[in-house]
């Protein structure tokens, strides 16, 4: 997977590069917004992590420009601002995303490996599996180790979720936002509840653990 | 110091009010004046007129009764003795002076030429007011036609009008003058009365100006303007102080409270300086700092929510939402944590609730009033919530059995960072109420508050169903 950051502060860069080389990608780093544009237009890349303001031309110009240009490289716009206007929030309608900045590296990572997988048309799977952990997304049911295990429907989605992100940390808030479609995290911790009855469930008395939780950022759902 | 008052006297408002007043009254006098006197002197020259009119005709029909012999005996004995000096008759026959009275005190008569015949031929007599060298007073005087080729003047004296006219004006001219000199100190009196009010509230306001906020205007029982402008002066205060005194509290409890996470993470930071810190500690330091981070960072951003709620920047996002199903979602969510303190958790909901409103706002206003419920009541409590709307608004009351709120803190629980005593152990930032009030707000709405210490609170939200958008 290649990717282009376009980013003009050079901590958060090199912070970032450090991150997705490790993930496994191929990293080019442009920070300007010139140079970060002929460089998405010269060669191709499967996704580009693009900051709103930069030197040169901003985050959205360059947008335009790509599309201007048919080029339909998926991007991630990085915003400082906290209050978005509404053509950065038009970014989602037209397949692309935005961060707000500070964000944790995983969550932009998590948003990163769903645009591609948006973008290359992998086709909607019948089934999810982890492990000895399968989920049956028809017929709404998990299975471990072949015993079925009884879930309520948002336990349900909040497996689907993890398994769909199997391997990749989510965040507390992405699984508020993919969740319960709440865009916040509420003080009390109304998730840790949740993945303690799911551990409950689907880790008490089976093996090792699937579910485990990253202290600081959120929980991943993955084999050891 | 004297002639510094003196140099200021002129700008100061009792001084202007005192010369309008005395400028407007004098001018509206002066006005009134003209408009009478001119009126009157209409008055006294018609009245002439009508008088000298009605000789000629008083002669002529004399002169048709008793002849030319008779007319002479009756202008004789009007123009008797001293009268002579008030009125003169001259009658012409075929353009040829006839006849004069006794003319000794009306030197410099003059013959009317052969325009003023001609003219008078034609029609109606012609009145006209003459002066004489040696008289002090203007002449009014008449030609009329008396017979087919007999022409009559009569002359009168005018100076008894002007007399009258010229006593009338002194006496409007001494009233005038009376008036400018006693209208002055008349007014400043008043101005400086009315104004009493006016300094007090200065000298008020100079002294908040110093420091003291606590100082007031002292308001009389008039009812009048000025006491208007204390009140009004004085709830302003109120309102200052009550700002002034919240933003305090705010700010000491702003500081407590993002200055300890800020002081955590520094200690950490500054622990692993010390020699002895291994690999398991620097990622204990790593969380610890991301998860310390991520708590500063809630509280400002919640923080600018509210203001930005409070002031109006926010811009909501209006829509049609089922109240029911936010609410059914919100319980759910917080059904777990719930059963993990063995509380249970009521709904009583009607079949749907639509209103117009921001949805994610909504959604954090009950999820933190459900949050606070959960969070205050102890294991085996219980949480009720309740549902009802009529045509124009909705109600959401949210009641619990917890430990409830004393009276004395039940006024600041909305304020920012304000966290009661007995929630101080309970993790939180203190902005979950103020953020659920300014949500609330911002729709036209108003969370309210009941509670009892020890039996628990009742949260209620009312909302209107069409909110308008500000």
């Amino acid at each position: 997977m290649r990717l282009l950051i376009i980013e003009d502060d050079e901590k958060i860069a090199s912070f970032v590069k450090k991150g997705f080389k490790e993930a496994g990608f191929v990293v080019e780093h442009a920070s300007d917004g010139n140079t970060g544009l002929s460089m998405a237009l010269a060669s191709s890349y499967d996704v580009a992590v693009i900051d709103i303001m930069l030197p040169g031309m901003d985050g959205l110009s360059i947008i335009d420009e790509l599309r201007r240009h048919r080029n339909k490289l998926p991007v991630i716009i990085l915003s400082a601002k906290r209050s978005l206007d509404e053509r950065v929030e038009g970014l989602q309608a037209g397949g692309d995303d935005y961060l707000t900045k500070p964000f944790a590296f995983t969550e932009l990572l998590a948003r990163v490996q769903a645009l591609i997988r948006r973008a290359t048309n992998v086709p909607e799977p019948t089934g999810l599996k982890v492990g000895d952990l399968s989920i049956d997304l028809l017929r709404r049911t998990v299975t471990r180790a072949g015993k079925r295990i009884d879930l309520q429907p948002r336990e349900f989605s909040l497996i689907e979720y993890l398994a769909r992100n199997s391997g990749r940390v989510v965040s507390k808030t992405m699984i508020m936002e993919h969740v319960w479609d709440y865009n916040f995290d509420p003080q009390t911790n109304v998730v840790e509840s949740r993945i303690c009855r799911l551990r409950e469930k689907i880790d008490k008395g089976f093996g090792a653990p699937l579910i485990h939780t990253v202290r600081g950022t959120g929980y991943v759902l993955k084999e050891t | 110091m004297f002639l510094k008052k003196l140099n200021n006297l002129h700008k100061t408002l009792a001084l202007k009010m005192t010369t309008w007043y005395v400028g407007v009254f004098a001018l509206s006098f002066i006005v009134t004046f003209v408009v009478v006197f001119m009126l009157i002197v209409a008055i006294v020259n018609q009245r002439m007129d009508d008088d000298l009119e009605e000789d000629i005709e008083d002669i002529a029909s004399l002169l048709k009764q008793g002849g030319f012999d008779r007319i002479k005996e009756e202008m004789s004995i009007d123009t008797k003795g001293d009268e002579a000096e008030v009125s003169f008759f001259r009658v012409w026959k075929d353009r040829k002076l006839i006849f004069t009275t006794d003319l000794s005190s009306w030197q410099g008569l003059e013959q009317p030429d052969i325009e003023l015949f001609q003219t008078l031929e034609d029609g109606e007599p012609i009145l006209e007011t003459i002066e004489l060298p040696e008289r002090d007073h203007s002449v009014r005087t008449v030609y009329g036609f008396i017979d087919t080729d007999t022409l009559l003047q009569v002359g009168e004296t005018l100076e008894n009008d002007e007399e009258f006219l010229a006593t009338l004006f002194k006496g409007f001219l001494f009233i005038l003058l009376v008036m400018i000199l006693l209208g002055g100190p008349i007014g400043w009196f008043l101005a400086q009365r009315n104004l009493r009010g006016v300094q007090e509230v200065t000298k008020t306001a100079t002294e908040i100006a110093k420091g003291s906020l606590d100082r007031r205007v002292p308001v009389s029982a008039n009812g009048d303007e000025l006491d208007y402008l204390a009140q009004a002066f004085n709830s302003m205060l109120d309102r200052i102080q009550n700002l002034i005194i919240g933003m305090r509290e705010m700010t000491d409890n702003l500081a407590h409270d993002l200055r300890s996470p800020v002081a955590r993470i520094r200690a950490s930071a500054e622990m692993a300086l010390n020699k002895d810190f291994s690999g398991t500690d620097w990622t204990t330091l790593a969380n610890d700092t991301t998860e310390e981070c991520d708590r500063l960072l809630t509280m400002i951003n919640t923080t600018l929510d509210i203001a930005e709620a409070e002031s109006g920047a926010a811009k909501l996002k209006i829509s049609q939402v089922d109240l029911v199903d936010l609410v059914v979602d919100a319980c759910d969510l917080f059904q777990t944590v719930a059963e993990d303190k063995q509380i249970s958790l009521i709904t009583q909901l009607p079949a749907t609730c639509r209103i117009q409103a921001d949805l994610q706002r909504l959604q954090r206003v009950v999820a933190n009033l459900l949050d606070n419920a959960v969070k205050y009541t102890p294991e085996g409590g219980s949480i009720t919530v309740d549902l009802n709307d009529d045509e124009q608004s909705v109600h959401l009351s949210i009641t619990d059995t917890g430990v409830g709120i004393s009276s004395n803190e039940l006024p600041k629980i909305f304020q920012r960072y304000y966290r009661c005593d007995s929630s101080r152990s309970e993790y939180g930032n203190g902005l979950g109420l103020s953020l659920a009030q300014a949500f609330v707000r911002a729709h036209g709405g108003e969370v309210e508050v009941e509670s009892s210490p020890g039996k628990g609170s009742t949260f209620t939200v009312r909302l209107i169903r069409s909110p308008y958008v500000g």
